[in-house]
C-alpha cells in the first residue's frame, strides 16, 4: 500500500514536471504580450532559447502602407495618387530625355512636358480643369447653376465656370456656393467640425441636402495639392497658394501632407 | 545478475508512472497546437533563416539595394502593384542612409547618431528630428513619436536575427527556388499579423536574396516584396554619407507627431 501511495506521488510529481518542460506550443514560440519574447527550438534533443525585446515584422508597417490605410479611409484618393505617380514619373521620364538632348531639341522638349503635364491634369476618371482653363464650346448640360453674391456661376463635376461673353473660364470655388452633387474623386477628410471632403483644392462640407463651398478648417491635412498652386516663403517659412488658400508641408506618418493655415 | 534484473524492474516500475505522465502531457500540448492551428518552426527554416540574418547582425557596415513592389487594394477590389527602388546604407552603430524612388514618392533619409532627416526629393521638402543614440533607439523612438518606420527596419537592426523570430507562431522550408538565377531556400513564416517568405541565397556565405510580407488582417491581404539586387558586408562609407545638407531651394517642414 505504502509502495502504491509512493509511486502514485511520484507519477503526480512526474505529471508537473512534464507538464512544466512540455510547455504549450504557443507558449514556446510566442512568448508573452510584452516586449520581452521568446523563442525555444528543440533538435536532436537539445533545447535553444533565444529571448529578445520585440517583433519587428508584426508590429512595422510600411509607410506606403499606412499611407493606402489613410486612403482607404477616403473615397478614392489612391485614384489621385496613381495620377501622382503617373505625373511624377512622366516628368521624370521628360526631364531626364531633355538633360540628354541638345539646346536645339530643348524647344521640342518643353512642348513635349507641357503637353503630358496638360494631358495628365484630367485623368482617367476624375474630370479636371484647372482655373484659368477656358473653353469656348457650349457648358456641359449636365452642370447647373449656382450664384454666389451676385455672381453666377456654372458648376460641373467639382468646377466652377465663369462665363465671359463666348467664352467660360474655370475659377476657384467662390465660398458659400452650394451644390447638389459632389464630384467623382472627392476625399473624405476629418475636421472637427465634421466631415469635410476636398477635391483638388476645393472644399466642402454639407448643408442641408446639398455641400457648400468651405473655407477649410485651420489644420485640416490633405495628400495632394492641385495642378496651379504656386510656392512662397512667409516669414522664412515655405508654403503653398492655392487660391486663397494656403498649405504647409508636414510629414504625416513619413508622407509628404499639406496643412491648411490661417491665410 | 539476478539482482541487476530485479533493480532494472523496480526501475521499470517506478518509471512506469512517469512515461506514461510524460505521454499524456506531450499528447496534450500536440492536440492543443493542434486545436489552435499551431504548427511548431521547422528547426532547419530557423536556422536558414538565422544564419542570413546572422550575417547582417554581425556586419560592422552594409549596403543593399532592393526592387520594391507593394499592393494598394482599391475600393473597388482591383489590387494595384506599386514598384520602386531602394538603396540603403548603414553604419552600426548609429550611421544610416537610404534612397527609395518609387511611382508614389521619392525620398532620402539619413541619421548621424544625432538627427534624423527625411527629404521627399521629388517635392523638394524636408524635416529633421533630434534622435541622439543608435540607430536600434532611433527605429523605437520613430514608430512611437512619428508614426512610422523606414522600409525594411528590421534589417537595420543589431539584434535582426533574433527579432525577426520573435512571435512566430510557425514556420517551415518550403523548398528550393531560383532568385535572379541564384538557388535558394524557400522559407515561410506565420506572425499574428502578418505572414512572410524569405529566399536565403545557398552559397557558402548566405544572404537574403527575397522577401514577401503578407498583411493577411488588411483588406485585400496586400503584399509588400524586396527583391535584394546587390548586398555589400564590407562598403567604406565615410561621415558624410550620413551627414545631411540641404539641396538647394529646399522647404523645411515639420514631422506631425503621434498623438500620445
Amino acid at each position: 500500500m505504502k509502495h502504491r501511495n509512493r509511486q502514485l506521488l511520484l507519477a503526480v510529481v512526474c505529471a508537473v514536471l512534464a507538464a512544466l518542460f512540455f510547455p504549450s506550443p504557443e507558449a514556446a514560440i510566442a512568448g508573452s504580450e510584452d516586449r520581452t519574447t521568446s523563442v525555444t527550438t528543440r533538435e536532436k534533443g537539445r533545447t535553444t532559447t533565444v529571448v529578445t525585446h520585440e517583433n519587428d515584422w508584426d508590429t512595422w508597417s510600411d509607410p506606403g502602407q499606412d499611407l493606402l490605410r489613410m486612403q482607404r479611409e477616403t473615397l478614392s484618393s489612391q485614384e489621385e495618387q496613381a495620377r501622382e505617380a503617373g505625373r511624377v514619373r512622366r516628368r521624370d521620364e521628360v526631364e531626364k530625355v531633355r538633360q540628354k538632348s541638345s539646346a536645339e531639341h530643348e524647344a521640342y522638349y518643353d512642348a513635349i512636358l507641357e503637353d503630358s503635364q496638360a494631358a495628365l491634369r484630367a485623368p482617367l476618371g476624375v474630370y479636371y480643369r484647372k482655373p484659368g482653363y477656358v473653353r469656348t464650346d457650349a457648358p456641359a448640360s449636365d452642370g447647373s447653376a449656382v450664384e454666389v453674391g451676385g455672381i453666377s456661376y456654372q458648376y460641373d463635376q467639382g468646377i466652377f465656370w465663369l462665363q465671359q461673353g463666348a467664352r467660360s473660364i474655370v475659377v476657384t470655388a467662390p465660398v458659400g456656393a452650394v451644390v447638389n452633387t459632389l464630384p467623382q474623386g472627392v476625399t473624405r477628410v476629418p475636421a472637427k467640425t465634421g466631415p469635410v471632403w476636398y477635391f483638388f483644392g476645393t472644399f466642402f462640407a454639407e448643408k442641408g441636402g446639398g455641400y457648400q463651398v468651405i473655407k477649410p478648417p485651420v489644420g485640416i491635412t490633405v495628400f495632394y495639392l492641385p495642378d496651379g498652386y504656386s510656392q512662397e516663403r512667409v516669414n522664412g517659412v515655405g508654403l503653398y497658394r492655392f487660391g486663397d488658400i494656403l498649405f504647409k508641408p508636414v510629414f504625416v506618418q513619413g508622407v509628404l501632407a499639406y496643412q491648411a493655415v490661417e491665410p | 545478475m539476478e539482482f541487476l534484473s530485479t533493480e532494472v524492474l523496480m526501475i521499470r516500475k517506478k518509471m512506469f508512472p512517469v512515461l506514461v505522465a510524460a505521454g499524456l502531457a506531450f499528447a496534450l500540448g500536440v492536440q492543443l497546437a493542434r486545436a489552435e492551428g499551431i504548427t511548431p518552426i521547422d528547426p532547419e527554416a530557423a536556422r536558414t533563416l538565422k544564419t542570413a540574418l546572422d550575417r547582417i547582425a554581425g556586419a560592422k557596415s552594409f549596403t543593399f539595394r532592393a526592387e520594391i513592389s507593394n499592393d494598394a487594394p482599391l475600393p473597388s477590389g482591383q489590387k494595384i502593384e506599386f514598384s520602386g527602388t531602394i538603396e540603403v546604407a548603414v553604419r552600426r552603430p548609429d550611421g544610416f542612409w537610404s534612397a527609395f524612388d518609387g511611382e508614389q514618392r521619392s525620398t532620402r533619409s539619413w541619421f548621424d547618431g544625432k538627427t534624423f532627416t527625411l527629404l521627399n526629393n521629388g517635392k523638394n521638402v524636408y524635416a529633421s528630428w533630434p534622435a541622439p543614440g543608435k540607430l536600434d533607439d532611433l527605429l523605437d523612438e520613430m514608430k512611437e513619436k512619428l508614426g512610422f518606420k523606414p522600409p525594411l527596419s528590421p534589417l537595420l537592426r543589431e539584434t535582426v536575427s533574433t527579432t525577426v523570430l520573435a512571435k512566430v507562431t510557425s514556420g517551415f522550408a518550403v523548398g528550393r527556388g531560383l532568385i535572379a538565377g541564384v538557388p535558394c531556400r524557400h522559407l515561410a513564416f506565420r506572425g499574428e499579423k502578418t505572414d512572410w517568405q524569405v529566399w536565403v541565397s545557398e552559397d557558402q556565405e548566405p544572404v537574403l536574396k527575397r522577401l514577401v510580407i503578407t498583411f493577411k488582417q488588411e483588406p485585400g491581404a496586400p503584399h509588400y516584396a524586396a527583391t535584394f539586387i546587390a548586398w555589400d558586408f564590407k562598403p567604406r562609407l565615410g561621415d558624410n554619407v550620413f551627414a545631411f545638407t540641404p539641396p538647394q531651394g529646399a522647404v523645411q517642414c515639420e514631422f506631425e507627431k503621434v498623438q500620445q
